[in-house]
């Protein structure tokens, strides 16, 4: 099991195949659980999410189509939706506060070194770097922070069409730049 | 969905990288999601940009765990177990599931909380059955340090439900004279939250239609509870009056 590819996997998952759904956890449960945490700040609220997204998956295989992107992707992509209607919804949203008010550039630091430990952390990384201040700054803001691109151009005090536009630009850059690194195909 | 209208509207265009990092909101993610539903290539651009977005996931926070814990997995297992699934994959390809329809999303979400508030209960009945009863689960709450006791009370006053919050947000709530509904009903807990006149109202959890005792969590901003009648399976959003509600 723990050799199968993802789509073998999911295959599994659709013939109603547990143990498949659970070494489809193994594999992303914690990379899931971390971004959801980081967007809500709230760790009880961000195993709801994951439990929620890997029950979705279950009761209906379906959902996630091989034939649009990765597994990985399609679990990040539910995980982050979902992680960012709850934070809209208000329930998260003193947490973030805090949260964001905890931020410093010594933390940042401490998140590059860490990083520096993982060789994909590595790699998206380095393809991180390759995209300007601006555009970086804004999807870190919108991916991490959950807010709309609105609200980042109040809080890097741009102009809303910029930020619309790094958003694009520096997602098609990162995407060049992780298929450089081997990161994506 | 069908790919027949593939004109491209650059205004449109522009807001794909908002929308594969969930960027937008309100009318205008209703029209890029429509435009992306009915445009295959601005469907395969959001699904590259995705998968670029999903790669930040990679970037670990500081000093934080990012394996998968397995207390997560054993609730993920006992919900899923005796579970029916919908359609094995590949048969449904077609349906471009992704975020081609809220609508669909949210009906599995509200199923989801569904299972989530089952498995949930299954835990309160197990340390229940540890205590001797049902009620023991609620009581052992009561007796927590901190623990702060409210009713659920109807308009005319009646008590039909009690809730033990705790200071980490978890609550516990006692059936005291909820009447039973029949099959094709449900019971639903909100979370009260935003402004005092004017509350938000966001599920904590489909109850079924005649619970005994059941956990769920409150997180921050919660400032009362409030309990719906809803046709099974469930609502994200509801439309009913409030049966019975609670100050916190």
């Amino acid at each position: 099991m723990s050799d199968a590819d993802d789509g073998a996997l999911a295959r599994a998952v659709g013939a109603g195949d547990q143990a498949a759904l659970g070494e489809l956890y193994s594999r992303y449960g914690g990379t899931c659980l971390s971004l959801s945490r980081r967007v809500l700040a709230d760790r009880v609220l961000a195993e709801e999410v994951v439990q929620e997204v890997f029950v979705r998956l279950w009761r209906d295989p379906a959902r996630f189509d091989p034939e649009r992107g990765t597994m990985r992707a399609w679990l990040c992509a539910q995980v982050h939706g979902r992680s960012v209607d709850l934070l809209r919804a208000e329930t998260a949203r003193r947490a973030r506060e805090e949260r964001d008010a905890l931020r410093s550039p010594a933390a940042d630091d401490e998140l590059e070194r860490a990083v520096s430990r993982l060789s994909e952390g590595e790699a998206v990384r380095r393809a991180l770097a390759t995209l300007s201040e601006g555009e970086r700054a804004a999807i870190e803001l919108a991916y991490f922070g959950g807010h709309t691109y609105r609200e980042v151009a109040t809080l890097l005090e741009q102009p809303e069409g910029t930020v619309k536009s790094r958003i694009r630009s520096g997602l098609l850059r990162l995407r060049a730049a992780l298929i450089d690194e081997g990161v994506q195909a | 969905v069908s790919d027949q209208n593939e004109e491209h509207d650059e205004e449109l265009d522009a807001l794909l990288g908002a929308y594969a990092l969930d960027a937008l909101d309100g009318e205008e993610r209703e029209r890029v999601e429509a435009y992306v539903a009915a445009n295959r290539q601005a469907r395969d651009e959001v699904d590259e940009l995705r998968e670029s977005a999903a790669s930040l996931a990679l970037l670990p926070e500081t000093g934080a765990d990012t394996s998968a814990p397995p207390e997560l997995w054993d609730r993920i297992s006992v919900s899923i177990s005796n579970e029916p699934q919908a359609a094995p994959i590949g048969t449904a390809a077609a349906r471009r599931s992704g975020n081609s329809s809220r609508v669909a999303t949210w009906l599995a979400v509200a199923a989801a909380i569904v299972l989530v508030v089952v498995a949930v209960q299954t835990v309160v009945v197990g340390r229940s059955s540890k205590a001797g009863n049902t009620a023991a689960a609620f009581e052992h709450a009561k007796s927590q340090s901190g623990a702060r006791e409210v009713s659920l009370n109807s308009t005319a006053n009646a008590q039909l439900a009690r809730v033990v919050m705790l200071p980490d947000g978890t609550g516990y709530l006692k059936n005291d004279g909820l009447p039973a509904l029949d099959s094709t009903h449900t019971y639903q807990l909100w979370l009260l939250t935003g402004a005092a006149d004017h509350p938000v109202a966001i599920s904590a959890g489909v109850l079924g239609p005649h619970p005994k005792a059941v956990a769920f969590h409150a997180g921050t901003g919660v400032h009362g509870l409030g309990l719906t009648v809803e046709e099974s399976p469930g609502v994200v959003q509801t439309t009913q009056p409030m049966v019975a509600r609670a100050s916190l």
